[in-house]
């Protein structure tokens, strides 16, 4: 509700409102009803009409759009007054018809049960204000807290990872003339994968390379493995969400129990020679 | 097994678990056992975690049994985990209140009741996953029907919907009386036959 504290000499008594507090028309109306302590069921309809026009006007004055909700309670708030104003069809005398102002009260009332209901709601104890669930997770109740967040490597990223891992290890001799060919086949690559990711469910693209020569033949046939081995879905490839101290790094995660059993069963014709 | 056990299951399956568990879950995994003694041990369980000399409450919502924090201690969690809370301006608690009570209904109902646009505090409350699109009205331009969250219950640790704050009868009794010709169920928990068009 306004801070009525917040008034203004220059302005005449009955303008006094402060502006920016009310929410919406409904909001104002309550107020002035307030204010003049009023009896919902039976509203001087001329003095509040008289009231909330002077309090557009005011926003008028201080150069405030009027937003169309307002006009249009003006609207509802000038018809109500009028229809108050005409006799009673002679016709239905032995009934009173409708009072026009009951649409109003309706609305009114209905309006001061949100305004209950919402603030019984905020009284509650409420997550992040007032309480977190076991285990915190949630982004606003732990923020700084958890291991760095994950998201699935594109194609793009795990390119780069290879790209990354030519420039860092790659022997430039090699990596231009090949004269040695290993023995290195696409299945035995994603053995070779496979056997360390059965010891350790997660490990970094990086490790594949460790203490071997990265040579073209290498980088291709890990490149296939890898996609081979997504295709089949017995792994995952993930990036950190958060770029902290190792950039890009690809993680490579066991999506298979039996992943050494399932490589050992692949059938495809050896891609070398 | 006797009962301390089963408490010491459950205490461990709770503390364990990512959400609220639903009493049958429980009992599926709890299948040796029978089921009466799992919801009388967790019956006691959620005597046992509540009140202020206790910093771990047994909470039932969103349908099911959770841990959670007492809400005493709220300021010093925030200090501790360094988080900001979710804020919700008047504006978006009485849009949330409507929704709750109304649902489902569209923005259109939603503004006719507040008498002012609602489409930016709706986005804050669907970004806040409180409010959710529950389906389309079949009528021109197809308007979102929005509905709460599970997330909503959780947000507010209640366990379903009628568990939402009602007038208490003398409260409503004083509004009727003094308006008779006035529908009066404002208040009356969501209508689950009223089925959103998809």
């Amino acid at each position: 509700m306004p801070d009525t504290d917040n008034t203004n000499d220059d302005v005449p008594p009955e303008l006094q409102l402060d502006l920016p507090s009310y929410t919406g028309p409904m909001d104002l109306l309550v107020d002035l009803i307030r204010e003049h302590q009023i009896d919902i069921f039976d509203i001087p309809i001329s003095l509040i009409t008289r009231r909330y026009l002077a309090y557009i006007e005011h926003l008028e004055d201080l150069d405030l759009q009027v937003g169309g909700e307002w006009l249009e309670m003006a609207a509802t708030l000038v018809h109500i007054k009028s229809r108050m104003l005409l006799p009673d069809e002679p016709d239905d005398d032995e009934e009173e018809g409708p009072d026009p102002r009951d649409e109003l009260v309706r609305r009114l009332i209905e309006h001061q049960l949100f305004q209950w209901a919402a603030e019984r709601l905020h009284e509650r104890p409420q997550l992040s204000r007032d309480f977190v669930m076991a285990p915190p997770r949630a982004e606003e109740e732990r923020r700084t807290m958890g291991p760095p967040k994950l998201r699935p490597a594109t194609l793009s990223d795990l390119v780069d990872a290879l790209r990354r891992i030519i420039e860092e290890r790659g022997d430039d001799e090699k990596w231009v003339y090949e004269i040695t060919r290993e023995e290195l086949s696409l299945k035995g690559v994603i053995l070779d994968i496979s056997s360390r990711l059965r010891r350790h469910p997660r490990m970094e693209f990086a490790e594949l390379f460790d203490s071997v020569d990265v040579t073209r033949h290498r980088i291709v046939t890990t490149f296939l493995a890898l996609l081979e081995m997504t295709r089949l879905d017995m792994i995952r490839l993930f990036q950190p969400r958060l770029d902290d101290d190792r950039p890009n790094t690809i993680i490579i995660e066991r999506a298979v129990i039996d992943i050494v059993d399932v490589s050992q069963s692949l059938d495809f014709p050896d891609f070398d020679s | 097994m006797n009962k301390p056990d089963v408490r010491a299951i459950l205490e461990s399956l709770l503390l364990a678990a990512r959400e609220p568990v639903p009493l049958e879950r429980l009992q599926t995994v709890l299948d040796d056992i029978e089921p009466g003694t799992v919801l009388e041990a967790l019956r006691s369980l959620e005597f046992e975690y509540a009140g202020p000399a206790r910093g771990i409450h047994l909470v039932r919502v969103a349908g099911g049994y959770q841990f959670r924090t007492n809400p005493d201690f709220g300021d010093r969690i925030r200090i501790f985990l360094e988080s900001e809370p979710v804020r919700l301006s008047p504006a978006a608690m009485e849009t949330l209140a409507i929704i709750a009570y109304r649902q489902p209904l569209t923005r259109a109902e939603i503004e006719e009741i507040r008498g002012v646009n609602s489409s930016g505090v709706l986005n804050t409350l669907r970004e806040y996953q409180l409010v959710e699109t529950i389906g389309r009205l079949d009528d021109i331009g197809k308007p979102h029907i929005y509905g709460t969250t599970d997330r909503f219950l959780a947000f507010f640790g209640l366990d379903d919907l009628s568990d939402l704050p009602t007038l208490d009868e003398s409260e409503m009794q004083s509004l009727i009386d003094s308006f008779e010709d006035l529908p009066t169920e404002d208040l009356e928990t969501p209508d689950d036959t009223a089925e959103p068009v998809e």
